[in-house]
């Protein structure tokens, strides 16, 4: 079983602070870090390894530093991975991401299952993995909290939707977005992780003509979105008071709540 | 187009998410309850780094005093008892082993504690000469293939929980000092006084007690004509991984301090706001880079067949051991009641940092290392 998994650099968010002033996120002196889902889809993609064989290799695209969520994940017990990095990648939005991480997964060859985190917790658009299956021309799983059953060639797992559960059976190769209530992510062991970063370790660094693609079809060019602005949103708190005997405050209440559509 | 990861980043941020989500919240029980954190070690094997500096042959990853420093400064900061255990296995009995043992000895010691499945201590001290090599009163008399080991040893850090210790004594068929592996289950072993230490409780320390212990040869890693120099020289090593847990107490106990002192106001200021405290907590800072600077430094330094020297091995151990004592007694200050209470991590930094003074010779006996050494060199 060969599988790959899309794995994220983002900002740890834990340490976050926003200046008050302008309101945006003070960047400087923030730790890149694999994006917590991603982490749930690689101990998944070394969970059916141990179970069935094969190998896993991550692919991430990002500026060179995302090679550090690279080396962690080969020190988690990946085989293999790919950091695609390009100026011209820089400012892509979802569609032209996926678009890339196609074209990496392409170049590689052949797979049976990619796996993918449910959602970046920079961006949370939840977007790239169910449109990267879209391009490969491959059935998706997304939302994955349990990996019932895998074999050579079929999958079974369970999908969180808005009033329960699904139980999606699908034939391989799929993608499958995977959430935290998974698994626990193993810590990296250190042995291997010193390993990755060695010159020989197995890490690959694509650009955007390893890949076969040209600069207008990546990054904010090959983007149909743009994000103009970001912001904190200003919460504005507004007391009411309500007056009254307890029945017509009461009263009082539960038409405020309805007028404002709260309940 | 070839780069690749910091391995120094790489390795410390992997420690710190191991700390803060394994090591730290059972830190306090250990200490509370005097248990050896036997849990840690079975993680510091499961994740490869009791083999950290074992030759691969045997399994382990072959790397050497600087990224054992880098671990132990951040177990340190954690739990000091639990960077104590991890440092015998790293920097000193294994160490002995690998250098001197035969191949033997070697395969069947070194892929079971890379493993996990034995840890060794280390037998130094003894109730009347303290840490003086000279005179060591435990002895080996040669009997056919084996040598029989009479004696007793103090003060053993992991001396209850130990499977293979590493015993100093006197040979008495050529009167040298040297060191020979004894096993747990050996006949006439025995563990004596079990230590009730104010700090560093974890560490099982405990009496060792030799009635006639038959120990084949082969366990045999130091003896003979400059035994005491090869013995001097694995000590310059031991000495930067123990200065590592005192900075890593240090750094502990400071990053608490100045994370208190921006949230904790007095009249409506936080406490960095007042002039006389930024004082200590720069003298704080200022003391944590020196001891920083100087054990990284001796923990490059490999001139000596791969051990730092005489000097900086104990010039380091002294300024972070008297270092973190200073640091961890600001940190108090600045704390005030909350300090003393049992509630917040710095009594806990202060009373291992104390400890730290102690362990692997105290820093008079080093300062005399350090004086052997001018009294030597060329002015």
């Amino acid at each position: 079983m060969d599988i790959i998994v899309m794995i994220k650099q983002v900002p740890d968010t834990t340490d976050i602070e926003i200046d008050p002033k302008t309101g945006n996120l003070i960047r400087s002196g923030i730790e890149g870090i694999i994006n917590p889902y991603d982490l749930n889809a690689i101990e998944a993609s070394l969970e059916i390894k141990e179970r069935i064989g094969g190998s896993v290799t991550v692919i991430s695209m990002g500026p060179p530093q995302a090679i550090d969520a690279i080396t962690e994940a080969i020190g988690m017990g990946v085989d293999r991975g790919i950091l695609l990095t390009d100026r011209a990648f820089a400012g892509a939005d979802t569609l032209a991401t996926s678009f890339t991480l196609g074209k990496a997964v392409e170049k590689l060859g052949s797979y049976d299952l990619i796996l993918c985190g449910y959602q970046a917790i920079d961006g949370d658009t939840a977007q790239v993995g169910p449109q990267l299956a879209e391009y490969l021309n491959i059935p998706q799983i997304t939302s994955v909290t349990k990996i019932e059953k895998v074999t050579e060639n079929s999958i079974i797992a369970i999908r969180s939707v808005e009033d329960g559960y699904e139980r999606v059976f699908s034939q391989l190769p799929a993608l499958l977005t995977v959430k935290r209530e998974l698994n626990r992510p193993r810590f990296v062991r250190v042995d291997r992780l010193l390993s990755a970063c060695e010159e020989k370790a197995p890490i690959d660094i694509w650009n955007a003509a390893d890949i076969g693609v040209k600069a207008f079809q990546v990054g904010m060019r090959g983007s149909m979105t743009e994000v103009i602005d970001v912001f904190t949103p200003k919460f504005k708190r507004k007391g009411k008071i309500l007056k009254g005997s307890s029945k017509d405050v009461v009263d009082k209440l539960l038409s405020e709540l309805k007028e404002n559509n709260l309940i | 187009m070839i780069f690749r990861s910091d391995p120094e980043k790489m390795l410390r941020r992997s420690i710190q998410r191991l700390v803060k989500e394994k090591i730290i919240p059972d830190a306090r029980k250990w200490d509370r309850e005097c248990q050896f954190p036997f849990e840690n070690m079975k993680r510091f094997a499961e994740l490869g780094i009791l083999g950290l500096r074992i030759p691969k042959r045997y399994g382990g990853s072959e790397r050497g005093l600087f990224e054992a420093v880098i671990i132990l400064e951040e177990i340190g900061k954690a739990d000091a008892s639990s960077a104590v255990n991890l440092h015998v296995q790293l920097n000193a009995s294994p160490i002995y082993l690998i250098l001197y043992g035969n191949e033997e000895v070697r395969k069947r010691f070194l892929p079971a504690l890379v493993s996990g499945d034995i840890l060794f201590s280390m037998a130094q001290t003894e109730p009347e000469v303290g840490s003086n090599l000279n005179d060591l009163r435990t002895t080996a008399r040669p009997e056919g293939s084996h040598y029989i080991v009479n004696g007793t040893k103090t003060m053993i850090t992991l001396g209850s929980v130990a499977d293979v210790h590493l015993v100093y004594l006197r040979f008495e068929d050529d009167n040298s000092i040297g060191c020979l592996l004894l096993e747990r289950d050996t006949d006439g072993f025995s563990v004596g006084k079990k230590e009730d230490f104010m700090g560093l409780r974890g560490l099982g320390t405990s009496e060792l007690i030799f009635k006639n212990c038959r120990v084949p040869k082969d366990n045999v890693l130091i003896k003979g004509a400059g035994s005491l120099r090869k013995m001097l020289t694995l000590f310059n090593g031991t000495r930067v991984g123990l200065a590592s847990i005192s900075l890593g107490i240090a750094k502990g106990a400071f990053e608490e301090t100045l994370r208190y002192s921006k949230i904790r106001t007095i009249s409506g200021k936080p406490l960095i706001s007042l002039q006389g405290l930024q004082w200590k907590l720069a003298d704080m800072a200022i003391e944590i880079e020196a001891m920083r600077e100087l054990i990284y430094k001796a923990s490059k330094d490999t001139k000596l067949d791969g051990f730092p020297n005489e000097f900086i091995s104990s010039a380091a151990k002294i300024l972070a051991a008297e270092g973190a004592v200073k640091i961890t007694n600001m940190a108090m200050d600045l704390f005030g009641g909350y300090g003393y209470s049992k509630e917040f991590p710095i009594e806990r930094y202060l009373r291992e940092a104390k400890g730290m003074l102690y362990v692997g010779g105290t820093t008079d006996v080093l300062r005399n290392a350090i004086g052997t050494y001018l009294k030597r060199s060329k002015t």
